[in-house]
């Protein structure tokens, strides 16, 4: 941390959280949308830049800018996702993989399971934003769960795979804000922490079912998949946090045929009597669909973009080849009237696409359109749709991504002005001045819950706070790796009570009004989460000083 | 819904517009560059709540399968 000229009183440590309570207040209360509130949140934080810290407006362009160019990683992630996923939905891929999994079982509660947290969390691998949410809460509706719980099982059960899901694109924000003594590390921890919400969210979810007979009916399987979907994660983390929650969400799917084979889940045992979670009758239409493409070809996507990544991060001399090529531009050194100083840079962080999870996404979707279109796939799905959806894909991909990028840039543009005028400077020093270490590493998981409460998102949660975690574990001599883990899974954690999925949750499952309701089911395992995760935190530090 | 997405369209491609033109005015010159760049900058910025300001909300258009039209967040 700089030198710092600038006095560290209340009244500037009020005024440097103001674009936070700026955006938070837009937000959460007033229900303005995320590019809206983002953008105010960005002016916010340059008045007071340029008001009270003595921020030049030159060293406010800059910072600015550099937030621009600190997108560009995330959106070379989200445009090739949401291209990829519009071009197996368009297929009729989503609806063969849906039909599979339902077709698995005849115990309710396994298919329960299934498509709960097994098929949303691999929905989070890979597409992410709010998909995990809209297309299994309808789902769950027709398999004759109850609306409420129909939203609330999704929301609570693929949160875990919010950070390192739709390829790892809350990691790659969290390396372009803050500058990792040991990014493994970090992302191992980060690995560990979220296997609370792994276990709590499976038995959460049991228990929503059928209370304790459920429970004992089912524990078994939670925790297989428990143990596939968190300790791959964690494990992977060490191999490449890019991959680490799409392939044991993928792996968990594909475990769930031989696991329905398994003669305890074959059919519902008769001592789960009390189903609060179910209406008791079912819509089967949407059961009872046909898909045009085999359950096997759905998956081709997938084995495509594990082949690709794999490929280019074990063959050395490919890896090696694709990273030498690398574009960025330079900046000057830059200050503000309180010294504050950011050094030169040439170039500012290096872009490098043809290693980036981006390509391998955009392949991916390339290769896959390619033979779907060939096999007649879009034009099947388009008649047994009756062609309700006709928007191209690339329509529905522009739709879908323009929105969805502009507040990225916002809140890269806001931390980046927030970082660069010495903002985020005096806020961690204002905590760091009052609050006791270990008090710091358990609440530092709130932290990042409150930025995902914010923002509904844990990418955002984590640019906005990523930097304040790392500055005040500086000054309170915690270790770095312990903090950032704990940002990362609270900002996971948080997005169970975000109102962004909540309201799309109640939307899409035709129970518009009723977001109370469903946060009453989400609020009290979103505390459970966070505070098993704050005396997670507190135990990481101590064993990883 | 349509023009919510020219207004977010023209926003963005200001946005990444002000990168290269804040980098090359303010490292080389000249500096007519970065203000320019600021100048994207701050319309592309304005842009999104402006469009709150004086167009009146419209009714919400249906969800689509990746979120509600109006929820705009990443992952």
């Amino acid at each position: 941390m700089t030198d710092l000229q600038i006095p560290i009183d209340l009244f500037r440590w009020g005024l440097a959280l103001l674009p936070i309570l700026v955006l938070m207040v837009l937000m959460v209360v007033l229900r303005w949308t995320a590019p809206q509130a983002g953008m105010l949140g960005m002016f916010a934080a340059a008045a007071v830049a340029l008001f009270v810290f003595q921020t030049p407006l030159e060293t406010l362009a800059v910072g600015g800018a550099k937030g621009v160019w600190d997108a560009v990683f995330i959106l070379y992630v989200v445009w090739p996702a949401l291209l990829l996923y519009q071009v197996t939905d368009k297929a009729g891929g989503y609806e063969a993989l849906r039909l599979g999994i339902t077709r698995f079982s005849k115990n309710e509660l396994f298919v329960v399971l299934a498509l709960g947290w097994v098929f949303s969390s691999f929905l989070q691998g890979i597409a992410g934003f709010g998909t995990p949410i809209a297309v299994v809460a309808p789902l769950l509706v027709a398999f004759g769960v109850r609306p409420v719980y129909a939203v609330a099982i999704p929301i609570i059960a693929h949160v875990w795979a919010k950070f390192f899901g739709t390829l790892a694109v809350g990691w790659l924000a969290t390396l372009q804000v803050v500058d990792l003594a040991d990014p493994a590390q970090v992302a191992f921890q980060t690995g560990l922490l979220l296997i609370i919400p792994v276990v709590l969210g499976g038995f959460t979810v049991v228990w929503m079912y059928g209370r304790g007979p459920a429970l004992r009916h089912a524990w078994p399987l939670v925790l297989v998949i428990s143990a596939i979907h968190g300790g791959g994660q964690a494990v992977m983390t060490l191999v490449d946090p890019v991959l680490s929650t799409f392939i044991p969400a993928t792996l968990a799917l594909l475990a769930l045929y031989p696991l329905s084979r398994w003669k305890r889940y074959a059919v519902m045992p008769d001592t789960i009597t009390d189903r609060p979670a179910m209406r008791g009758e079912r819509d089967d239409t949407q059961l009872e669909a046909t898909a045009p493409m085999s359950f096997a070809m759905s998956f081709l996507p997938y084995v495509l973009l594990t082949a690709l990544t794999i490929a280019a991060l074990v063959i050395a001399p490919l890896k090696q080849a694709l990273g030498a090529f690398s574009v960025g531009l330079p900046f000057p050194a830059v200050t503000t009237g309180y010294g504050i100083v950011r050094d030169a840079v040439a170039p500012y962080s290096p872009f490098s696409p043809l290693t980036h999870p981006g390509t391998f996404l955009l392949i991916t979707a390339l290769i896959t359109w390619a033979v779907y279109h060939l096999r007649g796939y879009f034009q099947a799905q388009s008649r047994a749709t009756g062609h309700k959806d006709d928007q191209s894909v690339l329509a529905a991909l522009f739709a879908d991504a323009v929105p969805a990028s502009v507040p990225v840039i916002a809140f890269l543009a806001m931390a980046q002005i927030m970082n660069h005028s010495g903002q985020n400077d005096v806020l961690a020093l204002g905590i760091a001045a009052v609050a006791p270490a270990m008090a710091f590493a358990f609440l530092s998981s709130s932290i990042g819950a409150l930025g995902a409460f914010m923002t509904s998102s844990s990418t955002s949660s984590n640019v906005l706070f990523s930097n304040l975690q790392q500055s005040v574990s500086e000054l309170k001599s915690l270790p770095e790796a312990g903090i950032i883990a704990a940002q990362s899974a609270g900002g996971a954690l948080g997005n169970a009570i975000a109102p962004a999925n909540v309201v799309l949750g109640a939307s899409t499952a035709g129970i518009s009004g009723q977001e109370g309701a469903i946060i009453r089911k989400t609020l009290p395992w979103t505390i459970a989460a966070v505070l098993l995760t704050g005396a997670a935190t507190v135990l990481l530090v101590w064993v990883f000083p | 819904m349509k023009s919510r997405l020219f207004t977010l369209s023209i926003s963005l491609l200001l946005l990444l517009i002000a990168f290269p033109l804040i980098s090359i005015g303010t490292t080389n010159g000249p500096a007519l560059l970065w203000w320019l760049g600021l100048a994207s900058l701050v319309i592309g910025g304005i842009l999104p709540p402006l469009r709150r300001v004086f167009i009146p909300s419209q009714p919400m258009p249906e969800p689509t399968k990746v979120g509600l039209p109006e929820d705009d967040r990443v992952s």
